[in-house]
């Protein structure tokens, strides 16, 4: 196990220094100068713009800059936003419990319907049921998300006026940050459950949105898994002893079937972040997603380069993590190793 | 009334090539206590049949008979509820593969719990004390830690000790061996086949032994009844369709069975039967085993022989061999 974990580390280490390289470099390779952003669009004396380029470290050799970003990062400094003159990493802490939130919200819809519709496909396989679950699923893994997003806002909010159109809360409510999730905070301030009711209706259409491709992944990778499962004998077993189909189902298939479908979801939880940037940005959901894109819409080099390093570094860890328990749970794995 | 009365029992299925069907007009009877040998090569409709029985056929397939009746219950028009009484309660199956008929997720304990919990056989102290009874009964070693095993810590044949202590939990009147000992060693074959002739006679149970093995029934069948292409071509009781079989398939599956004495001494080869099973999308005409059979003549291709009473059993054969011993 030991040996198994520290093979797992040392892929680490390339994979960081890829990731520090287009995170540094991709955002350089685009047109757009930081300092002239900070200065405004009518140009600046040569002078100020000498002394800024200075202040931000552009004035360096290439190669220097990327070598202080990496060596800086190394001691868990990712710098200081050229905009807001504060701490990336603070200002990444601030906004990542928004996008947590969304992402949780987004892939609890996405299990609490994509599981059972699966199972069910699965049991009533060629039925129309089944054949409008994998039909839905697919079209909802293959559509753009930008455009259901709008599409849902279209319909929901600006149609019907269910739900509002952006934003995570009414502006009138205004709750101190506790745990950084709105649902939970908003219980605990004066406006209670009202503030808790906004912060809902706020968060139902960023999470569908968000949650549609993993509901389509998990949908067709459930009732996959428990189709292959269904046949297998144990099932048959299970018939002979006199079980019920829900019991046959329920119990002696779907602890089986759900192996595949945990692993989906767990490595789901690195995309939902990056699925999140589009969706945050059309509902202007106050998280990474929309930090990111705003950084760089004003050139704010340390935000991208620091933002995209956590996010690789999140994604890299819950990946690995994924594969950790997998190798605890499955005997086989752990015996390779 | 006999425990199991089976008649004109024929299964369909419709595939992408048209109607077939695998078995057809199968009828026989199992009394209490009794052991019926299933004979025949893979694809003749041993195991459909076994399945037809216990209910436990796809949804795909179609079933009908005259009659199909455990102790007088009518399988095939009993309620869903009835039907699961009698899983797994009054008649149990074992499958061949022991290694996959486990549930791998589960322990051991669990598995045999839940048949007992499922046909209500007393509280959870009283069904862990019968599970241990079982264990010990199948002759498991150390019965105490093998509850908490796992499938894949068992070997072949303690596993399909475990199916068969699932399948005996109850105490069924039927039992059902789908080639238990195909997926086993040799030497675990003889074991689990004493065991269940054991148990067989312990419960007096009715015992429906399939196997491909002409060998493995003649020891311990009462009755053979051996299967070609979906219909039983011979059967009667075990000595005489062994000792003197009457339908040339039955002689042909015995002489492909190696002498063990006779071969080392001659080195002969080992004799098979010609051809393969017919395609059951375009079955031959007339005797389903005239394609194969040395003694095939042109009146066997006109129609299908009906089964005839010969000597002191019945033959799917116009012109039966034998007779002479």
């Amino acid at each position: 196990m030991a040996k198994y974990l520290l093979k797992r580390f040392s892929v680490l280490i390339p994979t960081f220094v890829g990731v520090s390289i287009i995170a540094f470099g991709l955002i350089r390779l685009v047109p757009g100068d930081p300092v002239l952003v900070l200065l405004g669009e009518r140009g600046a004396d040569p002078v100020v713009y000498a002394k800024m380029q200075k202040n931000l470290g552009l004035d360096q050799p290439i190669l220097v800059q990327y070598f202080k970003f990496v060596g800086q990062a190394l001691q868990g400094d990712l710098g200081i936003s050229t905009v807001s003159k504060s701490s990336v990493l603070s200002e990444f802490f601030n906004r990542f419990p928004a996008t947590l939130e969304l992402g949780l919200a987004g892939l609890l819809w996405a299990i609490l319907l994509g599981v059972p519709f699966g199972i069910i496909a699965a049991v009533k396989r060629n039925s129309a049921f089944d054949y409008v679950v994998m039909g839905g699923a697919l079209i909802g893994y293959s559509m753009p998300i930008f455009w259901w997003g709008l599409i849902l806002i279209i319909y929901f909010s600006v149609g019907l006026g269910w739900t509002p159109v952006s934003g995570r809360i009414d502006v009138m409510f205004d709750i101190p940050p506790m745990t950084g999730f709105l649902l939970i905070d908003s219980l605990f301030s004066e406006d209670g459950f009202a503030a808790f009711w906004s912060a809902l209706k706020h968060l139902i259409l960023p999470a569908i949105c968000l949650g549609t491709i993993p509901l389509a992944v998990i949908a067709r990778m459930t009732r996959s898994s428990m189709l292959e499962v269904l046949g297998e004998d144990y099932i048959r077993t299970a018939k002979a002893k006199g079980l019920t189909r829900f019991e046959v189902v329920a119990v002696h298939a779907l602890r089986n079937a759900l192996i595949p479908v945990v692993t989906v979801i767990g490595l789901m939880l690195g995309t939902i972040v990056t699925g999140a940037i589009l969706t945050e940005t059309i509902f202007s959901w106050p998280g990474i997603g929309k930090w990111l894109v705003n950084s760089v819409t004003s050139r704010d080099y340390p935000v991208i380069q620091g933002g995209i390093m956590i996010i690789a570094a999140m994604i890299v860890m819950i990946n690995m993590g994924v594969d950790v328990v997998y190798a605890i749970v499955d005997p086989k794995i752990r015996g390779k190793s | 009334m006999s425990l199991l009365e089976v008649e004109n029992l024929t299964i369909e299925f419709e595939t992408l090539r048209g109607l077939i069907q695998p078995v057809t007009g199968i009828t026989f009877r199992l009394e209490e206590g009794e052991t019926l040998g299933v004979v025949g090569e893979s694809g003749c409709g041993k195991s459909l049949t076994s399945l037809a029985i216990m209910g436990l056929l796809p949804d795909t397939a179609r079933v009908t008979a005259d009659k199909l009746k455990f102790k007088g219950i009518d399988l095939l028009n009993a309620s869903d509820g009835a039907l699961r009484k009698l899983r797994g309660g009054h008649m149990a199956m074992i499958f061949q593969d022991p290694m996959t008929s486990l549930n791998p997720s589960f322990t051991v304990q669990f598995q045999l719990d839940e048949v007992l919990r499922v046909h209500g056989k007393g509280d959870k102290e009283a069904r862990h004390k019968r599970s241990l009874e079982l264990l010990s009964l199948v002759g498991i070693p150390d019965p105490i830690s093998r509850m908490n095993s796992y499938p894949h810590e068992l070997s072949g044949g303690m596993s399909q000790r475990v199916m068969i202590a699932i399948a005996m939990a109850c105490d069924p009147e039927l039992l059902i061996a789908d080639e238990p000992t195909t997926a086993l060693d040799v030497t675990i074959q003889a074991q689990i086949l004493a065991l269940l002739q054991e148990l067989q006679r312990k419960k007096n149970m009715g015992l429906m032994l399939i196997t491909h093995d002409i060998g493995v029934v003649a020891e311990m069948a009462d009755k053979i009844q051996v299967m070609y292409a979906g219909q039983i071509v011979e059967t009667g009781k075990s000595e005489s369709v062994i000792q003197d079989p009457t339908h040339p398939y039955t002689l042909g599956l015995l002489a492909s069975l190696p002498g063990a004495q006779a071969n080392v001494a001659h080195r002969s080869r080992l004799k098979s039967i010609p051809g393969l099973v017919p395609d059951l999308t375009s079955r031959p005409k007339g005797c389903q085993f005239g394609p194969r059979c040395e003694k095939v003549e042109p009146e066997c291709k006109l129609k299908v022989p009906a089964l005839i009473p010969v000597r002191d059993r019945e033959t799917r054969c116009i012109r039966p061999v034998g007779g002479a011993r």
